[in-house]
């Protein structure tokens, strides 16, 4: 077993050169797999849209309706020598592009775990990405809500960027901060197409969806009964790990009530359930959910986060400009101009 | 939208707070300045760890 026990006793597990999942591997094969239809779709639209794909992973997977598992190939990378690896800028670049791809997606849950950086032992390139993309199309605001990048309430190096960019100078980590913003920029120029593209031709309102309703951890430790719903104390009294998820064409939240597969909606009150019903996004707000400002924030965020250095000046000719002094980031991009005080 | 309101008050949380913040040039040119640590705050606080709907914050458990 290679994760929690959900759902009758079903984890992930591995076998030979493959993992076995108890749940949809839609989304990761969407974003990882060698036959990803979403890969030629954005090839189509646009070259340089399908920068983050360039340092994915191509791999093969059996999709299978649950409850049948589906197999997914096993990703296998070695770790990288920052101080002998050289960097390209279209590296770099693309790093930050998959940062974006997350957070358009609003692909959840990515702590240090749940992505991977290094080189394929497959076909040698190199790769960052997400692997266990089950939730998604979450609201978030900032990095750090995806577990992407620290925040207070996430340190120790749990994030799932800590890999990569500890291992960058701060001009490099700019470069993927700049990345991150045009790569926003040019989904933002072509979110009507890419959502009507995949509701009407990858149909993905029937796709499911993991739903986190509390975090794993408090049902590790500390069980209190009368803190949990009475479905979560059914799974937990079974030994599972509540396990809850939706269409994405709909925000009522399902539990599985059998082995086979059968569902039901589940009887957590609507108050307990607002803040989650808050924070996933229903099949219609999906095409107005991407501000741009998100984006300019949580770019902010990054470099106050990342970037230790003051004076830093990087510029980009008409494009973007940073000044960190001792005591503020000052950011301009494309005229959008934001900063913060340290 | 909850994104929008909470974006609101760190920028109103950084212009109350700005003039007291130690600076040494208060002209900031027309940039909007935001209280990332606010926004941080805010934005955990409302999928707090205490109430259903927060991603998980502490991973004291095996990725799956």
């Amino acid at each position: 077993m290679l994760g929690d026990s959900h759902n009758f006793g079903r984890a992930v597990r591995s076998e030979n050169s493959l993992v076995l999942k108890s749940r949809t591997v839609f989304w990761e094969w969407l974003l990882l797999g060698g036959d990803s239809p979403l890969s030629l779709y954005f090839s189509s639209l646009n070259e340089d849209l399908h920068l983050p794909f360039t340092v994915f992973p191509r791999l093969s997977f059996e999709l299978n309706e649950y409850p049948n598992e589906s197999k997914c190939e096993r990703l296998k990378v070695n770790e990288i020598a920052f101080d002998e690896y050289v960097f390209t800028d279209v590296q770099l670049g693309a790093f930050g592009s998959v940062l974006a791809l997350c957070h358009f997606f609003g692909i959840s849950d990515l702590h240090y775990e749940n992505t991977v950086f290094g080189i394929d032992e497959k076909d040698g390139r190199l790769i960052f990405c997400p692997i266990d993309v089950e939730v998604v199309f979450e609201n978030n605001i900032l990095l750090s809500q995806a577990l992407l990048l620290e925040s207070d309430s996430l340190t120790n190096g749990k994030s799932g960027t800590q890999s990569l960019l500890a291992g960058l100078n701060n001009n490099q980590l700019t470069k993927v901060i700049v990345s991150y913003l045009e790569y926003s920029y040019l989904l933002g120029r072509y979110r009507k197409q890419i959502i009507n593209y995949l509701q009407n031709e990858l149909f993905i309102g029937k796709q499911r969806v993991r739903v986190l309703i509390r975090p794993t951890a408090d049902y590790a430790t500390d069980r209190d009964d009368r803190k949990f719903s009475r479905c979560e104390n059914e799974q937990l009294d079974r030994g599972d790990i509540p396990y809850y998820f939706r269409f994405l064409e709909s925000k009522t939240i399902y539990h599985y009530t059998s082995k086979e597969g059968i569902y039901k909606p589940c009887l957590i009150s609507d108050r307990d359930l607002e803040p989650t019903l808050n924070h996933i996004m229903d099949y219609d707000s999906l095409e107005h959910k991407f501000d741009d400002s998100v984006f300019l924030v949580s770019a902010l965020q990054m470099i106050k986060r990342v970037i230790d250095e003051a004076p830093f000046t990087f510029e980009l000719v008409s494009i973007f400009r940073l000044d960190i002094t001792k005591d503020k980031i000052l950011m301009n991009y494309r005229g959008n101009k934001i900063g913060c005080y340290l | 939208m909850l994104g929008s309101e909470i974006l609101m008050t760190a920028i109103i949380a950084t212009s109350s707070a700005q003039s007291t913040a130690p600076s040494e040039d208060n002209s900031n040119d027309g940039y909007i300045m935001v209280d990332v640590e606010k926004l941080e705050d805010s934005s955990y606080k409302a999928h707090d760890s205490s109430k259903p709907g927060f991603v998980a914050a502490e991973l004291s458990r095996d990725a799956e």
